[in-house]
């Protein structure tokens, strides 16, 4: 589904990202660890189009991407979080999600000015479907809420909520479980495997919580100085000596 | 009309003009977080494009077309939107400081220009602009006939505006403006997005132009100072960034305090400059506001769009 290969970035000195090769598979949950500073953000943000890459290749459903325009990657069906959320303070956590869905027939000025009955029609669905996440999330209580006035872990919730709205085949998220509660990261994991299994959707996850990551992901793949060191299943991973040598030596 | 009516009609179309000037700022900084800060030279580029179009022929300056007023209007938003456009394209993409810089230095330069092409605007002597409709009425009446006009035109405007913003559009500049990463994350293009708004808002500012010019029938570059820059952006915040009637609001105290110090010189002791004590006592609003209701006097509403009924 997603191929990254020999992929390469480097910010001033630093080689971030330094020869990456791997593959997601379609309906996986794939989950990306290794320590900090690893290039992990990074990749991510190179799939997504926010950066571009200084060599390699990027392949999602068949299609490069590499040289795409960040704002044209969702359209090939893929979401993403941020390792820190971004929520849009000043608006309400349902205008949040409403903003998410792709080629809006109404975020044009024409269409803004001549409502015509389409547009309308769009909205309405729009807005039944932010309904439909919030109901799923367990979140319907807080849709005229201003988003800035959520705490850390609904913000977590809203952000992955968002992704959810633009019907995408893969979902990238960036530390889904950091600063969130156990409680709350259990539903969080119900959620994805829920959104796997019924729809099908693909993930790939960066995650910090081992127990979390050898529960729900297979295939894991493990980064260490921006490259690929090991990748397989979680018990491949937890008897690879080079993994753990990277985490205790590095 | 006796002197006292006859003050009020033209404090209260001077009020519109900078009415239509906030509505401009309001959908590029209120809304999108664009900062323009070249606002009086849309301004300018407005009031001399509609003096030139609907003049009469003259030899000492542009044009003289004779065109009627509503066409002159209409030009004078094209104008200024095509300078929007010139200006925007190559800047919209860098960084947002870039657009700042860009658009005050393109403020100074068509005041320059002003000034020194004597032949086509008759520089620093100023030119005369007609009074549209002036048959219609009495003279004694046709300021606030004028007043009318402006008004209809504000009116036309705002309904425009709220409409454009209160809808998905409208969300999509939400968005962006709050955090330009989520709305490329979800495949807006920010590019696009913000050039039309550069476009439509120094459109309006053109508007106001040509609103002003024929109200005061005169303009001099001296009209088109930096000052009035930052005067509409004191309306636009004080009276709410991305709340068109919050601005309205703005552009009336603003304008009101301005003419309202007028009265201060005969209270005054002798030898203290009231351009000076107006400016501070502006600046002085604008902190007020900024430390008790950073928002503005109205804040924005909570829902973006009304497509669906409030
Ligand atoms: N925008 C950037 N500018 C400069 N350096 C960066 C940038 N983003 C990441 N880096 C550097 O690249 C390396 C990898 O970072 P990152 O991808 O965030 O790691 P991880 O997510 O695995 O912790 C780090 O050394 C980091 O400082
Ligand atoms: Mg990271």
């Amino acid at each position: 589904m997603l191929e990254v290969i020999g992929l390469q970035k480097s910010f001033g000195g630093i080689r971030a990202v330094n020869g990456c090769t791997f593959e997601v598979e379609r309906n996986t949950i794939t989950g990306l660890i290794g320590p900090n500073g690893a290039g992990k953000t990074t990749v991510f943000n190179l799939i997504s189009g926010f950066f571009s890459p200084d060599g390699g290749k990027i392949v999602l459903s068949g299609s490069r991407i590499d040289q795409l325009p960040a704002h044209r990657v969702p359209h090939l069906r893929l979401a993403r979080t941020f390792q820190i959320t971004r929520e849009l303070s000043k608006m309400t956590v349902i205008d949040n999600l409403m903003v998410a869905p792709l080629d809006q027939m109404g975020e044009t000025l024409f269409n803004s000015w001549f409502r015509i009955p389409s547009v309308k029609r769009q909205e309405r669905k729009i807005r039944e479907k932010a309904l439909q996440v919030l109901e799923f999330l367990e979140i319907p209580d807080l849709k005229d809420e201003y988003a800035s006035n959520l705490s850390g872990g609904q913000k977590k919730l809203l952000e992955f909520g968002r992704t959810m709205m633009t019907d995408p085949e893969i979902i990238l998220l960036d530390e889904p479980g950091a600063g969130v509660n156990p409680t709350l990261m259990k539903k969080l994991n119900g959620y994805i495997e829920r959104l796997r299994t019924d729809e099908g959707v693909t993930f790939f996850l960066i995650e910090h919580d081992m127990d979390l990551v050898m529960k729900l992901c297979d295939p894991i793949i493990v980064m260490n100085e921006g490259k690929v060191l090991a990748q397989g299943t979680a018990r491949e991973i937890q008897e690879n000596r080079k993994v753990l040598d990277a985490y205790l030596g590095g | 009309m006796s002197g006292a009516v006859g003050f009020l009609v033209f404090f209260l179309t001077y009020a519109v003009v900078y009415g239509i000037l906030a509505l401009g700022l309001n959908i590029q900084w209120g809304f999108t977080g664009l900062v323009n800060f070249g606002v009086a030279g849309f301004f300018a580029v407005g009031a001399y494009i509609a003096a030139f179009m609907t003049g009469t022929p003259s030899p000492y300056h542009l044009g003289g077309f004779g065109l009627p007023f509503p066409v002159g209007l209409l030009i004078a938003m094209g104008v200024s939107g095509i300078f929007a456009l010139i200006l925007g394209f190559p800047v919209i993409r860098l960084r947002e400081d870039y657009l700042a810089i860009v658009t005050i230095g393109f403020a100074e330069i068509v005041r320059l220009i002003i000034v020194t092409e004597k032949n086509i605007t008759k520089g620093p002597y100023g030119m005369g602009v007609i009074k549209p409709y002036k048959d219609l009425v009495p003279a004694s009446y046709y300021s606030l006939l004028y007043l009318g006009i402006a008004l209809l035109v504000l009116a036309i405007l705002y309904v425009a505006m709220e409409r454009a913003v209160r809808s998905p559009w409208g969300r999509a500049l939400r968005t962006l403006r709050e955090d330009e990463r989520v709305a490329i994350a979800f495949g807006k293009n920010v590019n696009s997005f913000k050039l039309q708004v550069l476009v439509l808002g120094s459109m309006i500012f053109g508007l106001a132009g040509a609103v002003f010019g024929h109200f005061f029938n005169f303009i001099t570059p001296n009209h088109f100072l930096p000052m009035e820059t930052f005067l509409v952006w004191v309306m636009v915040m004080a009276g709410g960034s991305g709340n068109n009637i919050g601005v309205l609001l703005g552009a009336l105290a603003v304008r009101g305090l301005w003419e309202g110090m007028m009265f201060l010189s005969d209270v005054l002791p002798r030898g203290i400059q009231i351009g000076a004590i107006r400016l501070a006592v502006i600046g002085l609003l604008l902190v007020l506001v900024v430390m008790v209701k950073p928002e503005g006097i109205l804040g924005e509403k909570k829902t973006a769009s009304d497509i669906l009924g409030e």
